[in-house]
């Protein structure tokens, strides 16, 4: 392994941006978003030699960084990178470089929203990449505290109410954790927050039986479970773009990863005992989201709500405890994150432009502005499951799982793609198909510099969805690890 | 009723005037004059008892000073007192006329801005 | 890899590299792009045709594949192609009506502000399609099978700024998209119980000993049915097809007769082994295309878009098609496949060339407008409608005598009269059609025969050129109707070794029945429309009831509209209210709540010193008393 600590690098690049553009006085914004661009760039980059450098076959975690810290309270700098992080920080980091890029145009107090954006990334960075269960809870607090400001001062939509709503669901979320987190920490009664070691600490059945639910409904809840999911949509729609992009790309992903990482490895017996009851949960998720983004008339809230839908298909991956389960919701967590950075960077631009994100008002988009139409039909198709695109196999995969486990929620899931799709086409089919239903001013089209971030999330969605191979390799091995634990 | 109940049952009083002067007056500096009264009835009560204990020695802080004095260290806690006091006036008034200028009033009823 | 392998990557991905050239960067360019579309058309046509040599003549089975999708530890998905006569000769019928819809379309759709972006899906459509027909597994199957799905979905909207196309677009995709639950199901299945679903051991596994039970290939068979019934508009899902007009004629011409619709049928034919294996599901599948059959060709018998008419026409079509493989016959249902796809292509681009002269889809209209000036038209709409109406020596009379053929072999009696008697209505519509389209009507103002002029009949520059290209295009479909009816005999031994299939002209019973009813179908439309002073209103027309119920789909949709849609309407409708007050307002109110208590509690808080000091000199006064007179304090 090479010296250099690659991972604490990656964590860098968000940071060395704060600090950058901190040291920037807010009358240069221009600089301020080039250093934004260039620390996303940054993390690229670093993400790229990872994925270059990692070794799907060789079992455990790598790029390993141990430091003790708090010898006292057996805190370290612990990061580490597997077949189930790497996908995530991989995405992570996409998203950033183009949430960054669709975000150019900003004008209102440029300084403090990418000083926010970077440190809600450094969070998100964190907690993907640490081993340490303290610095895990820490990370999460960091990621969604900015969160409150970015929507409530640069959102749109009934801002203030959609940033509080989404805080307090969140402060929900911790209260369950971080009692659950202390209850492993005394549990294992070895002293360390590390969670190498706690996994291998046996708890007891029924403290296993006890903590599991803490666990899976406080992560659930940033996951988006039902029915603690309204959050979500009102968070979404309230938010600026980029912060969007963000929220629903990877910040979602940070519950279902807390319950991958934290919850199913360290109380296999208690994931076990509730596969059931979450995976049931996880089902009216699917179903439930489906049918009320039919029923929507924002745009935003059409996404929204997929996205409950979405993340359902992930939470239900993970509990059917099996192999292609939970490579298809790692995969889900992936392609999902930029399925959805995608949708909300063409509407962002619609809604930019034409000021109204109202299906019923919109109509005739692939008319006049046919590139911006194109990105979000695409997204939209992505998430109507068709094949071509990434989503396909990680969907696929989470169903196979499932019909193992629980075959009547697989047909009840599979049976309600059709509403995925119904709601998709209808979008597609009322914003962008037809006539204007109301006159609007002319509107320039997307152009190269636009489109750039919106391909670079297309260029992803396509590439796993002609060769899943790329992804599935890296992520099975750690799966397939996992699952031994489990069982 | 030795003399001591005498002095208390003055202080008593005292203090029961002053204290239903400070609930019962509008006027800050009727308050304030009130808040006086309880004062004077507490230095009272410090001078008596500690002529008390000069007869009783060994009891708390008399003893350390020395039992011989203890009526003298009443009489220098109520000088303090009167000190305290007087310094207390003064930063009380200088209040009270900061609040009559942002105000134009010391009516306590009308300074209600605590009300939740 | 060995060539035949090389080939089969050929007739896909040149297909889809032109796609990716046109979407990408000929947006703008629209010589350019149908010139790249037809040039990986011709390539891709080449290639299918080096592989027919190859494979299918000298009846090779070759299979190639590698480890695309792992699941896990025990089991990766693999995928790549699997060459048989089958195969290859559907990749062959694919890429040639391909080639002959995007040669057609340079006229059809000269001028068009989408022509690049038509040329796109055009070419999307034949990777899709190229690649279903060559899969090797289930799966990958299902993958292109849902790709078709997108590419007949994009093409039908393809004006995607008339309602009509885009509710039909819609409709298309939704309405296939439930019978694909089904496919996937079934994929699914076969997956978890064999961890693969490679095309030929997912046959092996049906077989005697093959680790199935009858059970579950009964169970699965019918599943994957469901997919095949969405695609070929089948039984209940039938109605997105007629509806499916709306898109552009040579787009009708390819995806919605000739191949995607035919893709159910071709899955059929391939899994035929399987399928057999369980007969509840064969007999289910027989009644069902049967009903499906006559009840489309009634309502051809009174449809007066002449797209339509070929619409319901594919609808009976498909279902003879179903019929035959449902009885056991590979050969004849794919026979007809083949012949129906020359007939039924050419049939739609004469009509399409009648639309584009009198931009209009009635027939009457189209008559009105002087349809026989189209001699390359008018040629093909006769030989197609011959051929569908199964005139000796046609094409569609052979595939469609081996189809009775078999029938009369393996069904009962009732089934073989019900599809005698279809395909007398058949040759009634057929000849209606041609009649209605061709025969000028003496009651008609002969002012009206000249095109009308109002309309924007604007002579695009390289308009005669294209125009040349649709005549041409249809011609040689035209000849290829006298021709492919003799492939029968070469079908059956390839396809079914140790089936027996007559030879062309081997007249018995059965094909003089037929011909006999053929001959009174096509009478009888003589009289109702084609004779001098016709009334030009058939029998069925006369009755209004009747008319409606047949042409309003058998009230199929209606019955979708008053049932499923408004369930899934308002079970979303209930779903969102519940979402936004119970779910929503429980933590609303919550929150609301919180803030409520605070403030009521904040009342104590009056603002008068004087109150608190009372209120604390008093609780001091009553702690103490009853601390002294509790003893607490010592």
């Amino acid at each position: 392994m090479s010296g250099v600590p690659l991972l604490t690098l990656l964590l860098a690049c968000p940071i060395l941006g704060l600090v950058g553009v901190l040291v920037t006085p807010a009358r240069f914004p221009g600089a301020i978003k080039r250093i934004a661009a260039v620390s996303g760039l940054a993390a690229v980059g670093v993400v790229a030699v990872l994925w270059a450098k990692f070794d799907p076959g060789r079992p455990g975690y790598q790029f390993l960084e141990l430091r003790s810290w708090v010898p006292a309270f057996g805190i370290s700098w612990h990061n580490g990178v597997d077949g189930l992080n790497l996908p995530l920080l991989a995405l992570t980091s996409i998203v950033y470089l183009t949430g960054v890029l669709v975000t150019w145009e900003l004008r209102e107090r440029v300084k403090e929203f990418f000083a926010f954006m970077m440190l809600l990334v450094v969070g998100v960075f964190g907690v993907f990449m640490t081993l340490d269960l303290f610095f895990f809870v820490f990370y999460y607090e960091v990621a969604v505290l900015p969160m409150y400001l970015l929507i409530a001062i640069w959102g749109s939509t009934r801002k203030e109410y959609g940033a509080m709503k989404l805080t307090l669901y969140l402060l929900v979320g911790t209260a369950l954790v971080v009692p659950a987190a202390l209850a492993l920490y005394w549990g294992a009664g070895l002293g360390s927050f590390d969670l190498t070691r706690l996994a291998a600490a046996h708890y007891p059945r029924n403290f296993q039986l006890v903590v599991y639910p803490f666990l899976f409904v406080g992560f659930g809840i940033l996951a988006g479970i039902w029915p603690l999911h309204t959050w979500s949509p009102v968070g979404h729609v309230a938010a600026p773009t980029a912060v969007s992009m963000l929220h629903a790309g990877v910040l979602m992903k940070l519950g279902a990863y807390g319950i991958l990482r934290v919850a199913m490895p360290l109380l296999p017996e208690g994931a076990h005992y509730w596969a059931t009851a979450t995976a049931v949960l996880a089902t009216v998720n699917i179903v439930y989201g489906a049918f009320v983004a039919l029923a929507q008339t924002d745009l935003k809230f059409v996404i929204g709500y997929s996205s409950v839908s979405h993340m359902g298909i992930v939470l239900l991956g993970l509990s059917t405890l099996t192999e292609a389960g939970i490579n298809g919701a790692v995969f889900q967590m992936f392609s999902h994150g930029i399925m959805t950075a995608l949708f909300f960077a063409s509407v962002g631009y619609i809604y930019d432009r034409l000021h109204t994100r109202d299906i019923g008002r919109l109509g005739g988009l692939s008319r006049s502005m046919p590139v911006a139409s194109a990105f979000f039909i695409i997204a939209a198709l992505t998430g109507a499951g068709v094949p071509g695109f990434s989503s396909f196999w990680a969907e696929l995969l989470v169903f196979l799982g499932t019909l193992k486990t629980f075959p009547v929620l697989a047909v009840i899931v599979v049976a309600a793609l059709t509403v995925t799709l119904a709601y998709s086409i209808r979008v597609i089919v009322l914003a962008f198909f037809g006539e204007p239903r109301e006159a609007r001013p002319h509107v320039a089209d997307m152009g190269a510099f636009d489109s750039l971030p919106r391909a670079i999330l297309v260029a992803f969605l396509l590439l796993f969805g002609f060769a899943p191979r790329l992804i599935l390799d890296i992520i099975e091995p750690a799966t397939r690890s996992l699952v031994r634990v489990l069982s | 009723m030795t003399p001591l109940a005498g002095y208390l049952t003055i202080s008593v009083a005292l203090f029961c005037i002053g204290l239903y002067g400070l609930v019962q007056r509008r006027s800050l500096i009727a308050m304030l004059i009130a808040l006086e009264l309880m004062l004077a009835a507490a230095s009272l009560n410090v001078v008596a008892l500690t002529s008390l204990a000069s007869g009783a020695p060994g009891v708390g802080v008399v003893r350390q000073i020395g039992a011989g004095h203890a009526s003298s260290v009443g009489q220098v806690v109520a000088l303090i007192l009167i000190g305290v006091a007087a310094a207390e006036a003064a930063i009380a008034l200088s209040l009270f006329v900061a609040i009559q200028r942002y105000a134009s009033t010391i009516n306590v009823e009308d300074l209600s801005e605590l009300k939740g | 890899m060995t060539g035949p392998t090389l080939a089969a990557l050929l007739v896909q991905f040149a297909p889809l590299a032109a796609c990716a050239v046109v979407l990408l960067g000929l947006r703008r360019r629209a010589r350019a792009a149908a010139g790249v579309a037809i040039a990986g058309a011709v390539i891709s046509f080449a290639a299918s045709v080096w592989l027919v040599a190859a494979v299918a003549v000298p009846d090779r089975s070759l299979l190639a594949q590698t480890v695309f999708l792992p699941v896990d530890a025990a089991h990766a998905l693999a995928f790549g192609v699997l060459l048989d006569p089958l195969s290859t000769a559907m990749a062959l019928v694919v890429a040639t009506i391909t080639l002959a819809v995007m040669v057609y379309s340079t006229g059809y759709m000269r001028g068009d502000p989408g022509f690049a972006r038509y040329y796109g899906f055009l070419a999307l459509f034949a990777w899709a399609m190229q690649g279903l027909v060559l899969s090797a597994n289930l799966l990958q199957t299902l993958v292109f099978w849902e790709l078709v799905g997108l590419a007949s979905f994009l093409l039908i909207g393809f004006w995607f700024d008339r309602p009509a196309a885009v509710a039909a677009a819609r409709k298309a995709f939704l309405m296939t998209r439930v019978g694909d639950v089904g496919f996937l199901l079934g994929v699914l299945l076969l997956i978890r119980a064999l961890g693969l679903a490679t095309i030929p051991d997912v046959i092996a596994a049906a077989g005697a000993g093959g680790g199935l039970t009858p059970r579950f290939v009964t169970v699965t068979a019918a599943l994957l049915l469901m997919g095949v019934i969405g695609k070929s508009a089948q039984g209940p899902l039938f109605t997105w097809l007629p509806d499916a007009m709306e898109g552009p004629t040579p787009v009708s011409a390819l995806l919605h007769s000739a191949t995607m619709v035919a893709a159910g049928v071709y899955l059929v034919a391939r899994l035929h082994p399987f399928f057999l294996a369980a007969p509840v599901v064969m007999h289910a599948l027989l009644y069902l295309t049967l009903a499906t059959a006559l009840a489309a060709a009634t309502m051809a018998m009174v449809a007066s878009d002449i797209k339509r008419v070929l619409a319901y026409s594919t609808i009976s079509q498909l279902g003879y098609m179903l019929m035959g493989l449902a009885v056991g016959s590979t050969a004849a249902g794919f026979f007809h496949l083949t012949t129906h796809a020359g007939f039924k292509a050419l049939l739609f681009l004469s009509a399409g060339i009648f639309i584009h002269h009198a931009h209009s889809n009635e027939m009457r209209e189209i008559n009105a407008r002087g349809a026989l000036g189209q001699r390359a038209g008018a040629i093909g709409l006769v030989a197609g409608g011959a051929a569908l109406a199964g005139l000796i020596p046609f094409s569609g009379y052979f595939s469609k005598e081996a189809i009775l053929g078999a029938l009369g072999a393996a069904a009962g009696r009732w089934v073989v009269a019900l599809a005698y008697l279809g395909a007398g209505l058949t040759a009634y519509y057929s000849a209606r059609m041609v009649f209605l389209t061709l025969v000028p009507d003496d009651r008609t103002a002969v002012g009206t025969r000249a095109p009308a002029h109002g309309e924007a009949v604007a002579k695009v520059p390289g308009a005669a050129a294209g125009e040349r290209a649709m005549d041409v295009t249809v011609l040689v479909l035209a000849a290829l109707t006298l021709v492919l009816g003799y492939l029968g005999p070469w079908f059956g031994a390839r396809l079914a070794p140790g089936e027996r299939v007559h030879g062309p002209f081997e007249f018995g019973l059965g094909q003089l029945a037929a011909l006999a009813l053929v001959a009174a179908g096509i009478g009888l439309a003589w009289y109702e429309f084609g004779r001098r002073g016709a009334a030009r209103i058939g029998f069925a027309e006369r009755v209004p009831a009747v008319a409606a119920f047949f042409r309003d789909n058998w009230y199929v949709d209606r019955l979708y509209r008053a049932t499923v849609i408004r369930w899934a309407t308002a079970l979303s409708r209930a779903a969102h209210w519940n979402d936004e007050r119970i779910v929503n307002g429980a933590t609303d109110g919550l929150a609301n709540g919180t803030v409520g208590g605070g403030r009521l509690l904040a009342l104590v808080q009056n603002g008068y010193v004087q109150a608190y000091l009372a209120v604390v000199v008093t609780l001091i006064a009553v702690l103490a008393a009853v601390l002294s007179r509790v003893g607490g304090v010592r």
